[in-house]
C-alpha cells in the first residue's frame, strides 16, 4: 500500500475575474470571482503518478500551482506528510519550496532564454547551496541520465528542438531530487516521436529515483501511460477519481464518459461529443455543474450540488446517479 | 469528379541560413465531397502546402508546379482574381488564427460577410434578421459559451481558441467548395475538438464539400479523412485510402508515426519511438530523406532517392516497395 503523501481539504482557490478598483468600490458593485478550483479533497500517493484530467480551463495547472505552494489558496488546506503548508511563511516556505518542483507546458517560453543549459539545470541546486565541483558533476550527472549530451551544457534554449528543451525542464526538476513533482503538460508542444521520448524518460526517473508525479494532460493516451491514479477535473471540481485503467475502461460520472467518447482513436469512425452549452466559469451551473450538458441530469441535479461517493473500490465520484436515496 | 489537382508543387523559403526546401515535388488530386488528411511532424510542411494551395505564402517563398482548382490553375492568376476565388472557392483556417480577423471589426460584422458571400453566390435575397439567427446557432455549434455576448466583442478581446472557433464556424457558414483547416483544434478541447470534427464531417456529406485536414496527431486525422497523405521533411512519403493506410502501414516512417501513438502502461514496458530528429532542410539528407532515422536503410537508401510509386491502390516512397 503506497502511503499518502498529500492530502487537501476542501481546497479553494478563486481569482477576481475583472479588476476590482477604487469605482467598483465606491460604486459598492460585488466583485466578481473565478471559482477555479473550488471545494477540492485528494490525495496523492507516494511514488505514484496521478493524472490530473479535465476541460480547458477546468482549474488543473491553478490546482498544481496550489500544491507547490506557487499560488496561496483562498481557503482551505493542504498537508504534505501530514504538516499544513498553507501556514507555512518566510524561511520555512522557501525551505518547502526547495522540495516540490514544477515543470511547465511549453518548452518554448518556460527556460529562461538568456542562460546557459547547464545553469538552468543547476538552479535548484545553487539555492540549496550546493557549488563548485560538486555542482557541475550532478549536473552533468543529470543531463547523461536524460540523454543530454554534454555539449549542450553551454548553449542557450533557442539552440535547443523541443524535445530537448523539455529534457532540460525535466533534468532541472528531478537534480535537487524532490519529493514531489508536478508536470504541466510535459509533451503538449512535442511531436509523437518524441513525446514517447520523454515519456520514456518520465516513466524510467520515476521507477529509479521512487518518485512522486503530478501529471497535468488533456491527452488521455498520455495519462494511461504514465499514471497509476487518475483525477477528472470538470469547472472547478474532482467528479471522478481512482486507479487509472479502471476508469479509463469503466468510467462512471456522465462527463468522464463523455470525454473518453470524445477521444479520437485509429479505428474509432465517429466520436459522440456531449451535446449542450459549456458553461461559464464565472457564473457556473447550478447543482451539479455537468448538467446543462448531461443526459441524465434529473431534477436534484439542477438543485444540488452532488457528493462525492465510493461506487468501486477506490473509485469515487460525484453524480447523483450513484447516491442511494 | 475533381475538385483540386496539385501537380509538381515544390515551394523554398529564402532565409540568411540558405534556401529551405519545405516542399518538394508534391502532386495529389481531390475530388469533391472528399476529404484527405495532411499528417506529418512539425516542420514536415504541411502548413506551407496549405498557404501554397491558398496562393497566400509569405514574400520570402518561391514557387513552381501547378494548382488547378475547379478548371483554373490558380498558379496564374492576378491578385484580384485570386481573391474573388478566396471568397467564394477556398476558405482557409490558418494555424495561428490571431491575425486572420479584422481588427477594427466587431465579430459579428464579420460573421455577417461570410453568410452575404454566400447568399450572393446563391443569388439568394440577403435577410438579416436570418443570417443572425444563423451565426448565432453556428457558434453554438462549435461550443462558443456565451454567444451573444461574444458576436459584439472585437477580436483582441478574444482568446485564442475562441478565435480559433470564429474562424471554423466562419467557414461553416461560407460554405465554400473546398475547406482547408490547419491544425484547427489543437488549442480546443477534446470534447469541442469531437463536435467540430463531427460538424465538418456533417458539413461534407450535405453540402459535398472537399476538406484539406492538416493535423500533426494520426488519430485525430483517422477521423476525419476519407484519405491520408504522410509528409516528411517537405516531401509527400505514403498517401492512400485512410483504413488501407491505418491498417497496414507501408512506409517506415508511416509505421513509425502509429506505433508511436502511446497504447499502454508504463508497466507494460517502453513506448516505441522513431530514432533522432526532424532533418534540416536547408541541407536535406541524401538518398531517402528518412534514411538517418529508418531502421530498414541500406545503401542504396542513402545514395539514390526513393520516387514517389504507386503500390496497390497507394503511393509510397521508399526503396523497399520498388
Ligand atoms: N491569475 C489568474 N487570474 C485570474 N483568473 C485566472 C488566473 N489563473 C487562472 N485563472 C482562471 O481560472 C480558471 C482555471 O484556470 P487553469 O489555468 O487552472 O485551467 P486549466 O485546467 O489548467 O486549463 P488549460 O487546460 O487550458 O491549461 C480559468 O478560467 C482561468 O481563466
Ligand atoms: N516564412 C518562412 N520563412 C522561412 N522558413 C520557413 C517559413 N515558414 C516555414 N518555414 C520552414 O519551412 C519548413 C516547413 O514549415 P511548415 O510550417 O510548412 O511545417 P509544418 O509541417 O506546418 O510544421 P508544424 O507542424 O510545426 O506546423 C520548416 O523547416 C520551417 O522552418
Ligand atoms: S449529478 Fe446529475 S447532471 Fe450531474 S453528472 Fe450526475 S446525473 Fe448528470
Ligand atoms: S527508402 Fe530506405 S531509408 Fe527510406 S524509408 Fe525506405 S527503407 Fe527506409
Ligand atoms: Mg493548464
Ligand atoms: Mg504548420
Amino acid at each position: 500500500m503506497p502511503e499518502v503523501l498529500i492530502k487537501t481539504k476542501e481546497l479553494s482557490k478563486w481569482f477576481l475575474a475583472k479588476k476590482y478598483g477604487l469605482l467598483e468600490r465606491i460604486f459598492r458593485e460585488k466583485p466578481v470571482f473565478v471559482r477555479a478550483v473550488d471545494n477540492v479533497n485528494i490525495t496523492v500517493e507516494r511514488t505514484l503518478t496521478t493524472a490530473l484530467v479535465g476541460e480547458s480551463g477546468s482549474g488543473k495547472t491553478t490546482l498544481g500551482r496550489l500544491l507547490t505552494t506557487l499560488e496561496a489558496p483562498t481557503s482551505g488546506k493542504i498537508f504534505f506528510n501530514g504538516v499544513d503548508v498553507t501556514s507555512l511563511k518566510g524561511r520555512e516556505l522557501k525551505r518547502f519550496r526547495t522540495r516540490v518542483q514544477m515543470v511547465f507546458q511549453d518548452p518554448y517560453s518556460s527556460l529562461d532564454p538568456r542562460m546557459r543549459v547547464r545553469d538552468i539545470i543547476a538552479e535548484p541546486l545553487l539555492a540549496r547551496g550546493v557549488k563548485g565541483r560538486d555542482l557541475s558533476e550532478r549536473v552533468f550527472k543529470i543531463m547523461e541520465e536524460v540523454g543530454l549530451e554534454q555539449s549542450l551544457a553551454e548553449r542557450r534554449p533557442s539552440d535547443l528542438s523541443g524535445g530537448q528543451r523539455q529534457r532540460v525542464a525535466v533534468a532541472r526538476a528531478v537534480i535537487s531530487n524532490p519529493e514531489f513533482i508536478v508536470l504541466d503538460e510535459p509533451t503538449s508542444a512535442l511531436d509523437v516521436s518524441t513525446q514517447s521520448q520523454v515519456l520514456n524518460l518520465l516513466a524510467e526517473l520515476q521507477n529509479r529515483h521512487k518518485l512522486t508525479y503530478l501529471l497535468i494532460t488533456h491527452n488521455i493516451s498520455v495519462a494511461r501511460y504514465l499514471s497509476d491514479k487518475i483525477m477528472v477535473m470538470y469547472m472547478g471540481k474532482v467528479v471522478e477519481s481512482g486507479e487509472t485503467l479502471s476508469v479509463l475502461k469503466e468510467p462512471q460520472h456522465p462527463y468522464t464518459q463523455a470525454l473518453i467518447e470524445s477521444i479520437p482513436d485509429i479505428g474509432k469512425r465517429d466520436l459522440k461529443p456531449p451535446t449542450g452549452e459549456v458553461g461559464s466559469l464565472i457564473n457556473p451551473p447550478s447543482g451539479c455543474r455537468f448538467h446543462p450538458r448531461c443526459p441524465f441530469a434529473m431534477d436534484i441535479c439542477r438543485r444540488e450540488e452532488p457528493p462525492m461517493v465510493e461506487v468501486k473500490k477506490g473509485i469515487y465520484v460525484a453524480c447523483w446517479l450513484y447516491v442511494k436515496r | 469528379m475533381t475538385l483540386l489537382e496539385v501537380n509538381s508543387l515544390s515551394v523554398t523559403y529564402r532565409t540568411p541560413f540558405g534556401t529551405v526546401k519545405a516542399l518538394d515535388d508534391v502532386s495529389f488530386t481531390l475530388n469533391r465531397g472528399e476529404s484527405i488528411a495532411v499528417v506529418g511532424e512539425s516542420g514536415s510542411g504541411k502548413s506551407t502546402l496549405a498557404l501554397a494551395i491558398s496562393r497566400l505564402l509569405p514574400p520570402n517563398a518561391r514557387f513552381r508546379g501547378s494548382i488547378i482548382f475547379d478548371g483554373v490553375d490558380l498558379a496564374k492568376l492576378s491578385p484580384g482574381e485570386l481573391r474573388a476565388v478566396r471568397g467564394t472557392g477556398i476558405f482557409m483556417v490558418f494555424q495561428e488564427p490571431a491575425n486572420s480577423l479584422n481588427p477594427v471589426y466587431k465579430i459579428k460584422d464579420q460573421l455577417m460577410e461570410a453568410v452575404k458571400i454566400r447568399y450572393l453566390r446563391s443569388n439568394e435575397p440577403f435577410d438579416e434578421g436570418g443570417a443572425l439567427k444563423e451565426i448565432i446557432s453556428t457558434l453554438r455549434d462549435v461550443r462558443m459559451p456565451d454567444p451573444e455576448v461574444i458576436i459584439e466583442r472585437y477580436p483582441h478581446q478574444l482568446s485564442g481558441g475562441q478565435i480559433q472557433r470564429i474562424m471554423i464556424a466562419m467557414g461553416l457558414l461560407m460554405r465554400p467548395k473546398l475547406y482547408i483547416a490547419d491544425e484547427p483544434t489543437s488549442a480546443l478541447d477534446v470534447t469541442v475538438q469531437a463536435q467540430i470534427l463531427k460538424l465538418l464531417k456533417d458539413l461534407k456529406n450535405e453540402y459535398n464539400l472537399s476538406i484539406i485536414f492538416i493535423t500533426h496527431d494520426l488519430a485525430v486525422a483517422s477521423i476525419i479523412g476519407d484519405r491520408v497523405m504522410v509528409m516528411y521533411a517537405g516531401q509527400i512519403v505514403e498517401e492512400g485510402l485512410m483504413s488501407d493506410v491505418v491498417n497496414k502501414p507501408y512506409h517506415p516512417y508511416t509505421q513509425g508515426l502509429l506505433s508511436s501513438l502511446p497504447r499502454i502502461s508504463k508497466h507494460e514496458g517502453k513506448l516505441p519511438i522513431i530514432s533522432g530528429a526532424v532533418p534540416s532542410l536547408i541541407n536535406p539528407p541524401s538518398g531517402c530523406r528518412f534514411h538517418p532515422r529508418c531502421p530498414y536503410a541500406t545503401d542504396t537508401c542513402i545514395k539514390v532517392m526513393p520516387q514517389l510509386k504507386s503500390v496497390e491502390n497507394r503511393r509510397v516512397r521508399c526503396h523497399l516497395y520498388a
